[in-house]
């Protein structure tokens, strides 16, 4: 690869950074639930040298009905409550209803999916996802 | 109690203090302070203290100026984010945050919750909070840890077992509360309990108010909120999502590293 093809490719890189930045700025006011009775979870994600460990907040989660999708770098985190929650006085509705988590995550570029591992703790309905990253 | 009309109105900075009752407190008192931090534990820990020991709305904390335009609704009557309860011995008021503060907002409000304490001759304040810690979900007992801005308020944890927070960083609001309390020798006690970062951490919570409760002679049965820590993790996500963004704006992480040290 050329000089000039690497540094388009790290300008690339660039913006997709700063367009990823942008849009968890908007995210950042959407609520966190639907009327179709989905809530999104809680997600951290902490970057250490060698890889990433994303934890997912999952209270109320039955895991037996939790499915985890790996597509290229997006994650898809699906899961059922154990049974469906009412919430008398939720915003501005009289009611709301919620039956299961959903959220997709976009993963960095730098991930080596082959090593990743999944654990789970069903005691605090915590997700931990383990994904190596790539040596360069 | 009717909230129609506030008996007093305090303002320091900006800052205003509105008071529904004219209330003679009982001593000691204290001041406990819940507002959204790591884990939102003082958040949790302080309502369900409010809620739990019959404590009632006694004053609400505003200002036009640091403060986002924000009413919180509960059973009909609006009122600001930033709420003080008493309870019936009228020896302990709790500060309830229903919002995070933002940068601009922290120093004026933590300077007016000081000056306040020092008006109205509340005798300690309580600082409940959570410290993350990396490896929250492999921890089963939970450690706590306390700061102290006077040799009056680390007196009263002295017996208690809990270990002294010795070198380290402190970011957000309770660290200005800390720093300004030890300056105008105002009792301040911090009770700093592991937790994760940035998810709603009952059962740190539970942690905090049982040492409170230890402190003060106050009885606060924690069953109730370890048995329902699962929905009110699903009801205070967004307030954790606000939260992790206010805490990230003020470089919180820093309260993992080291400070400049000699061993």
């Amino acid at each position: 690869m050329s000089s000039f093809d690497e540094m388009f490719e790290r300008v690339k890189r660039e913006i997709r950074r700063l367009m990823r930045e942008i849009e968890e700025e908007f995210e950042e006011d959407k609520p966190m639930w639907t009327t179709d009775g989905r809530l999104e979870p809680l997600i951290s994600m902490e970057r250490f040298p060698d890889k990433y460990v994303l934890l997912i907040d999952l209270p109320y989660a039955d895991f037996k009905a939790l499915s985890i999708d790996l597509k290229g770098r997006r994650v898809i985190i699906e899961c059922k409550l154990r049974e469906e929650i009412r919430f008398s006085r939720w915003t501005v509705t009289k009611e709301a209803v919620f039956n299961k988590y959903y959220t997709e995550v976009e993963l960095p570029e730098d991930i080596d999916l082959a090593g990743a591992y999944i654990e789970k703790d069903d005691l605090r309905k915590i997700v931990k996802i383990v994904v190596p990253r790539k040596r360069i | 109690m009717s909230l129609e009309r506030h008996v007093n109105k305090t303002s320091f900075d900006d800052v205003d203090y509105y008071e529904y009752e004219d209330i003679r407190l009982e001593h000691p008192s204290y001041l406990v302070l819940g507002l959204p931090d790591a884990g939102l534990v003082g958040a949790l820990a302080t309502k369900y203290l409010a809620m739990t020991t019959s404590m009632k709305l006694y004053g609400e904390i505003d200002s036009s100026r640091y403060l986002q335009p924000i009413t919180v609704v509960h059973k009909s009557i609006p009122r600001s984010p930033l709420q003080l309860y008493i309870n019936n011995d009228k020896n302990i008021l709790a500060l309830v945050s229903e919002a995070p503060l933002s940068i601009p907002a922290v120093y004026p409000i933590s300077k007016s919750i000081v000056e306040y304490v020092s008006r109205k001759g509340i005798d300690y304040i309580i600082s409940l909070s959570g410290i993350a810690v990396p490896n929250r979900l492999e921890i089963k007992k939970l450690t706590a840890y306390w700061l102290a801005s006077t040799d009056k308020a680390a007196e009263i944890i002295k017996d208690l077992d809990i270990k002294r927070f010795d070198e380290g960083f402190i970011v957000g609001p309770y660290a200005v509360i800390l720093k300004e309390s030890r300056r105008k020798n105002i009792n301040n006690l911090m009770i700093l309990v592991e937790s994760f970062y940035d998810f709603p951490d009952p059962e740190a919570a539970a942690e905090a108010l049982q040492i409170l409760s230890r402190i003060t002679g106050v009885s606060v049965d924690v069953s109730k909120l370890l048995e329902e820590a699962e929905l009110v993790k699903i009801q205070t996500r967004e307030l954790m999502k606000q939260t992790r963004k206010a805490l990230s704006e003020m470089k919180k992480k820093y309260e993992m590293q080291m400070p400049l040290m000699y061993t």
